[in-house]
């Protein structure tokens, strides 16, 4: 049976209205609308065509839709009609990876959820707190912060989407029974210090504001808060960042700490080190070189990747990854699923000490962890 | 027969301890002269710009440098005398002068004898690592030129190595000049070296078979 849902999320997937599909297909837009409203079944030639301009297997259009992703922490940011597509776009793609990921998980046991919720905590108090439970140093660089997430059973999923609009995007999806799953979506293309603010920036947003169904410019301002303080902790900030303050005295702070001079340089202004002149001045310097746009190649972050998804297949399917196994359980293309696999970190067995079975495992009982 | 100078990357390397602090130094000077202006909503007057720049890095400086011999200049001129500066395990004494140029070139000297004399060393006598040149080591006279641009911000700084003053015809003729690079350009990323445990993920069925 012919799921028109399915065709939306295809469609809206890959950043088409229903009138570029329908001229593809050479078909009337309302009959792409009566479609996918499930008012009419399309033709096994029209289902063909329209698979092939949506670069989906014919078999997903017949497949049960699963979670609906919550978009309403990224209409704030969607004012103009490109940036609310670009939107949905990653909201439907993040569907995808959810599902893979969901079919996965079948397979092997889940990672215990330890992030906890601290709705009306002060931002900076919030993400101090969120350190202790991530067991992460209280006054040291997270070393991989998306790596710290996940094994703290925060879903992270990479979109192979590069959006100009859009970076990174976060909710609580529901779980079994009534338990909830932190979810962040981060698109590609962006450079490691920015995909690490980003994560942060989400990380807020779970941890602050995940009761609330839409956000709002302070919302956000509070998440950058959170990423400020959870990414450049006050007191280590305080004792590194010493006048006089310059681009040449941050720059080695950059690598330390992961995090753009940009970064730097609002973090110092934020707690005082630099007053709102040299805060001017220090932006200047940035644009004049260039470096607002793009920081000095010597000073790049490592981009960092999710593990999850790679994890698991490797778990559920052995290695190397079956490809073609995934994408006909998932009902996509292999293609697709390679293009979704890349955004996931592979680690020789070598490199990684694999955790044993011989190791003592505790389970959180309560994931709400005051 | 004339002894050719130090090349100008090794004269660099040589002042890697010193150049990013002056550079620094006049990074703040250029931001404390320009917050004069703004704070009392006056024009911005040059000269004044210039001995504001100079004044608040040569602060900064003597408190970098301690063991740093600073001269006693009118109008917060920076002339330093860096005596214990060690190239290739010898100590080589160098005299350094901050100059603003809008040019990148030596300022011409005009009536200044000091300028003159400083920019005289034809018989250029540098280290250059042999030990039997150990005892010709002298005092090495470098310039480092800055400049601000229209917003007051620090321009990229020179280094010069002066040679000779024609007092007939006026001429400066220098041994080499370079620019010298963006001290954060410098700055080394490192990667984190620590390894990380894999995620804990194991099959249904071997935990099944476990329990």
């Amino acid at each position: 049976m012919f799921n028109g849902d399915r065709l939306r999320q295809a469609r809206e997937l890959r950043l088409l209205t229903q009138s570029d599909l329908a001229r593809r297909v050479r078909k009337s837009q309302a009959a792409i609308a009566n479609i996918e409203g499930c008012f009419n079944l399309p033709s096994p030639e029209l289902v063909a065509a329209l698979a092939a301009h949506t670069r989906f297997p014919a078999s997903f259009f017949s497949s049960e839709k699963g979670l609906e992703f919550p978009m309403e922490s990224l209409m704030f940011r969607s004012r103009s009609a490109t940036t609310r597509r670009e939107a949905i776009a990653a909201c439907r793609y993040a569907e995808i990876v959810y599902e893979v990921i969901a079919l996965l998980a079948r397979f092997v046991t889940p990672v215990p959820i330890r992030l906890a919720r601290l709705p009306r905590t002060p931002a900076a108090i919030a993400a101090q707190q969120t350190r202790r439970i991530l067991n992460i140093s209280p006054d040291e660089p997270v070393e991989h912060l998306i790596h710290e997430l996940e094994k703290s059973g925060v879903i992270v999923l990479a979109l192979p989407l590069d959006l100009k609009r859009i970076d990174a995007f976060s909710s609580w999806v529901p779980g079994t029974g009534a338990s909830q799953i932190p979810v962040v979506a981060v698109c590609s293309g962006r450079p490691g210090d920015r995909l690490r603010w980003n994560v942060a920036h989400e990380l807020g947003h779970l941890v602050l504001h995940g009761h609330l169904k839409h956000l709002r410019k302070e919302q956000h301002q509070e998440a950058d808060q959170f990423a400020a303080e959870f990414l450049l902790p006050e007191k280590s900030i305080r004792t590194e960042i010493f006048g006089p303050v310059t681009l040449s005295s941050l720059a080695p702070l950059k690598p330390r700490w992961m995090v753009s001079i940009q970064s730097l340089v609002y973090r110092a202004h934020d707690l005082s080190l630099i007053s709102r002149r040299q805060y001017a001045y220090l932006f200047e310097q940035l644009s004049a070189r260039g470096w607002r746009l793009k920081e000095p190649p010597n000073l790049d972050v490592e981009m960092e990747k999710p593990r999850l998804l790679s994890k698991m297949a490797e778990v559920a399917f052995g290695m190397p990854v079956d490809i073609g196994r995934i994408a006909a359980e998932a009902k996509l293309s292999t293609q697709m699923v390679e293009e979704i696999l890349s955004g996931y970190e592979v680690i020789e067995q070598q490199q990684m000490p694999i955790f044993s079975d011989k190791v003592i495992r505790f389970s959180v009982k309560n994931n709400n962890l005051p | 027969m004339e002894k050719q100078p130090i090349p100008k990357h090794e004269a660099l390397e040589m002042l890697a301890s010193i150049h990013p602090q002056i550079h620094a130094a006049l990074d703040h000077g250029a931001f404390k002269s320009r917050a004069y202006f703004e704070s009392e909503g006056t024009k911005l007057e040059r000269s004044l710009q210039s001995m504001l720049v100079r004044y608040h890095a040569k602060i900064q400086l003597q408190n970098n440098f301690p063991d740093v011999i600073f001269d006693q200049l009118s109008l917060c001129g920076i002339s330093l005398l860096c005596k214990n500066l060690v190239w290739k395990g010898r100590i080589v004494p160098c005299r350094l002068r901050l100059w603003k140029s809008l040019s990148n070139e030596l300022p011409p000297p005009g009536d200044s004898d000091g300028k003159r004399v400083f920019y005289t060393q034809p018989q250029m006598v540098l280290f250059d690592g042999s030990p039997n040149e150990a005892d010709d080591v002298q005092e090495t006279k470098f310039a480092i030129l800055w400049n601000l641009n229209g917003q007051g911000l620090l321009q990229p700084l020179w280094l010069v190595c002066p040679r000779s003053f024609n007092r007939r015809t006026g001429e400066i003729t220098v041994w080499w000049d370079i620019q010298i690079p963006d001290p954060a350009l410098a700055v080394k990323a490192t990667k984190p070296a620590r390894k990380r445990e894999d995620l804990p993920i194991q099959s249904k069925k071997s935990e099944e078979s476990n329990n």
